[in-house]
């Protein structure tokens, strides 16, 4: 009797906590009252190419910049009575992000939401905890684009098919599967897993799966040391063996997530040789542009200081830059530009993607008699406007 | 062309015949067979560590052949290591190989199935690792600028700050943000570029697999040694290897966290192996590897100092310990009053620590984000769970055993050090938006799972070791 009390324990326990977690509210059905379906043919593809294919749109290719991106406009969509999307895709490639793309009245913004990569099946999100997730939709879709600073952006797209979306109103099924999908769904590397897994993405997320496997685990023992005591070898035995399972359980998950990101890498780099792998990066026009520099300078002696310009949007592309341009004896003119006029004499000053040595009178008045290095062998010119790096050769005075 | 020839793997199995030579070397009469994964294991990380000193020695001026110079002069160290690891087998007729004790049906099939998972997670993450090029932020921006550099060049120049290298212009030498970070890790990576005849990050990268297997082999060996049974101390490498951020450290190579966890992790294991056998060459071994933490990375300054201080204080008699920490406070005190602390400048209310920066001391309310870090979010599974109940289930083994005692002061004060930094200095800042906290915090864990291995052996009443006044405790015979 006791046995029976306590799986149901158990299972009650349980069930509350995943409810929680979905964030389920009790007065609603189980199953969606409202349901809009958009099969995969109502949606255009507006940037890269799509062709309809009984019911399903197929992307075929992404466009110019790799991207691609297939929308519609639903006819009466209020947002706030819609807070469940349902979307289905085939043969969606590991090597593509995934963004949920939509406009509202109230705003003329775009809102882009990364959402997991969705694999051959039914993936649901919980849309309510998105704040601009409000008014009314005027345009909905989904964006895909390499996965960023993973995957080189010409060997990101594959064709895939878009099967079918829809919105749904609030329902126990549909929060149910959100949280699933939230919890098993895979996220690509950042650069902030290093440093906190789970926060790898902006995207607003369910209740977390550690906390829930904790709570669960801790009714468990809850319950065995109610109804058996806590001094009995039973609470010691099971308490053991929910822990385990506990832990298993996250670890499945995690093994899950591992083996899905490996996926990502393997699409790309699997097939090359070891020379390969090594040349291949994901931010291909910073590479090319190093390169570009490292020939433009190879006469310079090793010594030569090279100080590496951008403009304050470039930050990451501009520490790229400059690792890409090793070895170059390479430094950021940010951490020197405290010495102002007195940096060194023949001090090479490289502008990154950045007009700044036109446009600013600061930088006009700097490099005043300094000399313009072209790609052509350091014949003094002043066009490769266009070009990715720009050089000068830093004078004090005029020579 | 890079590649996996002779050389590279050359480089993958030198350093551990000549680190298994130094921890035979070091090691006391042989315990069973468990020692030969300590062996194996601790030696593949303190012969990496080896064969980095080798390669700053003997290659500063090829740099491209950084291995080539290297290996005979590594190798020469295994050949007297594995001399001196001889002459202390002799007499020790059992040598590594006793038999292996007999294990229940239902427990070997679920050691063998451990096993089988954590090899499928190393390689999992060898395999991420060996794909791609360098990836994460701090490694191509900071640990990888040196080696990369000096490979390329194909000698060293050293790096200066940005006022030197400007003030300087003739002088070979360069800078980068991280002009001032230990080079050790940058040599391990000069080692194996330089087998692989080429800069490939891939080839590089897959080190990190190896450090982490390799400290699960030879914390599976210490562990037996301390009396665990096989699967129990199995499970606890399991728990190692499959907490996601120490995961993610090895797919996404390329930061030196990992290296200073783990070469802090052996140092503990081989300090409490002395602790509870008292063999002298492993307190040797622990000291040399501390002594290795500094070079790994800044913070391994702080482990250094407060793992040699609670060394020490171990090593003292006990009714000197008090007056020592009294003594050693109000030293403190009066260097804080008198501003002799060298370059570090503290004050009441202020730390200044040259390449790390200034750290104002203030209540910062970041108690959230660290408990989002441990407990919500999934970088640790259930071990920050797990880890209190531990202790509060076997918290008479502190009182009991001198091996928990000492690892758990080693371990209260480094967190201590943490809370201080995290909770009262503006470094606060990396607990808030999640970035260098849960790193400070790994860097610790292998150690932590020391100090569970070390409350979960079965204890057995032995002398007192000599210089104390207490008794010891020591480990049942492996089963």
């Amino acid at each position: 009797m006791r046995r029976v009390a306590l799986v149901l324990a158990v299972l009650a326990s349980w069930s509350i906590l995943l409810f929680w977690a979905a964030r389920v509210e009790p007065g609603s059905p189980f199953f969606a009252a409202e349901q809009r379906e958009f099969p995969g043919d109502d949606f255009a593809a507006v940037f890269g190419a799509g062709t309809a294919d009984s019911d399903r749109l197929r992307v075929t290719s992404a466009s110019a910049d790799f991207t691609s991106l297939q929308s519609l406009a639903p006819s009466d969509v209020d947002a706030a009575s819609f807070p469940t999307l349902r979307y289905r895709f085939e043969n969606f490639p590991r090597t593509l992000e995934l963004s949920l793309v939509f406009r509202t009245t109230e705003s003329a913004e775009d809102v882009a939401i990364s959402l997991p990569w969705p694999g051959d099946g039914t993936n649901t999100f919980d849309l309510s905890q998105i704040p601009e997730w409000q008014g009314h939709i005027v345009e909905i879709g989904f964006a895909e684009f390499p996965v960023a600073q993973l995957v080189p952006p010409g060997d990101g797209f594959k064709p895939f098919e878009l099967v079918e979306a829809g919105l749904w109103s609030r329902s126990w099924r549909g929060d149910l599967a959100a949280l699933a999908t939230d919890w098993l769904g895979a996220w690509s590397w950042t650069q902030r897993s290093v440093h906190a897994l789970g926060r790898d993405t902006d995207t607003p997320r369910a209740r977390s799966l550690v906390l829930c496997v904790a709570i669960a685990l801790g009714s468990a023992l809850g319950w065995i040391a109610l109804l058996y005591g806590r001094r009995t070898p039973l609470f010691a035995t099971a308490g053991l063996g929910v822990a385990v399972a506990a832990w298993l359980a996250l670890d499945m998950v995690w093994q899950a997530g591992l083996w899905g990101r490996l996926q990502t890498t393997r699409a790309v780099y699997a097939p090359l040789d070891w020379t390969a792998r090594e040349r291949t990066v994901s931010d291909t026009d910073v590479a090319a542009a190093a390169e570009k520099l490292r020939t433009m300078l190879r006469g310079e002696p090793s010594s030569s200081r090279i100080l590496v310009y951008a403009d304050a949007s470039n930050g990451y592309e501009l520490l790229r830059f400059v690792w890409h341009a090793l070895p170059l004896n390479v430094a950021l003119y940010a951490y020197a530009s405290f010495v102002g006029n007195a940096l060194p004499e023949r001090t090479l000053i490289v502008f990154y993607r950045s007009e700044a040595w036109r446009t600013s009178p600061f930088w006009r008045t700097f490099l005043k008699y300094s000399e313009h290095l072209t790609a052509s062998d350091s014949i003094h010119g002043d066009a490769f406007e266009n070009e990715p790096v720009t050089v000068f050769r830093f004078h004090h005075a005029r020579r | 062309m890079p590649g996996v020839d002779f050389a590279y793997l050359a480089a993958w199995l030198l350093p551990a015949l000549v680190g298994s030579g130094v921890w035979c070397a070091a090691r006391g009469p042989a315990r069973g067979p468990a020692d030969i994964a300590a062996a194996i294991g601790g030696g593949w990380l303190v012969g990496v560590l080896i064969a980095a000193g080798c390669a700053r020695f003997a290659a500063p001026a090829d740099t491209a052949h950084a291995f080539a110079r290297a290996w005979p002069w590594c190798a020469a160290i295994g050949v007297v290591a594995w001399i001196g690891a001889m002459m202390r087998l002799r007499g020790h007729p059992h040598g590594f190989f006793a038999r292996p004790g007999s294990m229940r049906v239902a427990l070997r099939a679920v050691w063998w199935l451990l096993l089988l998972w954590i090899v499928l997670r190393l390689a999992l993450l060898g395999n991420e690792a060996s794909l791609r090029p360098v990836f994460p932020w701090d490694a191509w921006s900071a640990w990888a600028v040196k080696p990369k550099t000096w490979f390329l060049l194909g000698h060293t120049e050293p790096y200066v700050s940005m006022i030197d290298w400007l003030a300087n212009p003739q002088l070979a030498a360069r800078t980068a943000a991280s002009w001032g970070y230990p080079e050790l890790l940058a040599w391990m990576q000069l080692w194996f570029a330089s087998a692989a005849g080429a800069w490939s990050e891939p080839l590089v990268d897959v080190a990190w697999c190896g450090a982490l297997a390799a400290f699960s082999l030879a914390a599976y060996g210490y562990w037996r040694a301390l009396g665990l049974v096989s699967w129990l101390a199995l499970a606890l490498i399991y728990v190692l290897v499959s907490l996601p951020l120490i995961d993610a450290h090895v797919a996404l190579a390329g930061y030196a966290d990992l290296w200073l966890a783990l070469t802090l992790g052996l140092a503990t294991l081989a300090w409490v192996r002395w602790i509870v056998d008292g063999e002298r060459g492993q307190l040797a071994l622990a000291a040399c590897l501390a002594l290795c933490l500094p070079a790994i990375k800044l913070e391994g300054t702080v482990w250094l100092l407060t793992f040699l201080g609670v060394v020490a204080l171990d090593l003292l008699p006990r009714r000197w310990r008090w007056p020592t920490v009294g003594a050693l406070a109000t030293v403190t005190v009066v260097a804080v009053i008198a501003g002799a602390f060298g370059p570090v400048h503290v004050a009441w209310n202020r730390i200044e620590i040259p390449s790390l920066g200034t750290f104002t001391l203030a209540w910062h309310g970041v108690g959230g984000a660290m408990v989002a870090s441990l407990f919500t979010l999934p970088n640790w599974h259930l071990f920050w769970y797990a880890l209190p109940v531990l202790l509060v289930l076997r918290r008479r083994r502190f009182g009991s055993d001198r091996a928990a005692r000492m690892l758990g002061l080693l371990l209260l004060v480094d967190f201590a050090l943490l809370f201080v930094l995290f909770f009262l200095t503006t470094a606060s800042a990396w607990a808030q938006d999640f970035t260098s906290a849960n790193r400070l915090i790994l860097q610790l864990v292998p150690s932590v799972l020391v100090l569970a291995a070390t409350l979960l052996r079965p204890l057995q009443v032995s002398a007192a070791r000599p210089g104390t006044a207490e008794a010891s405790v020591a480990p049942s015979v492996p089963a």
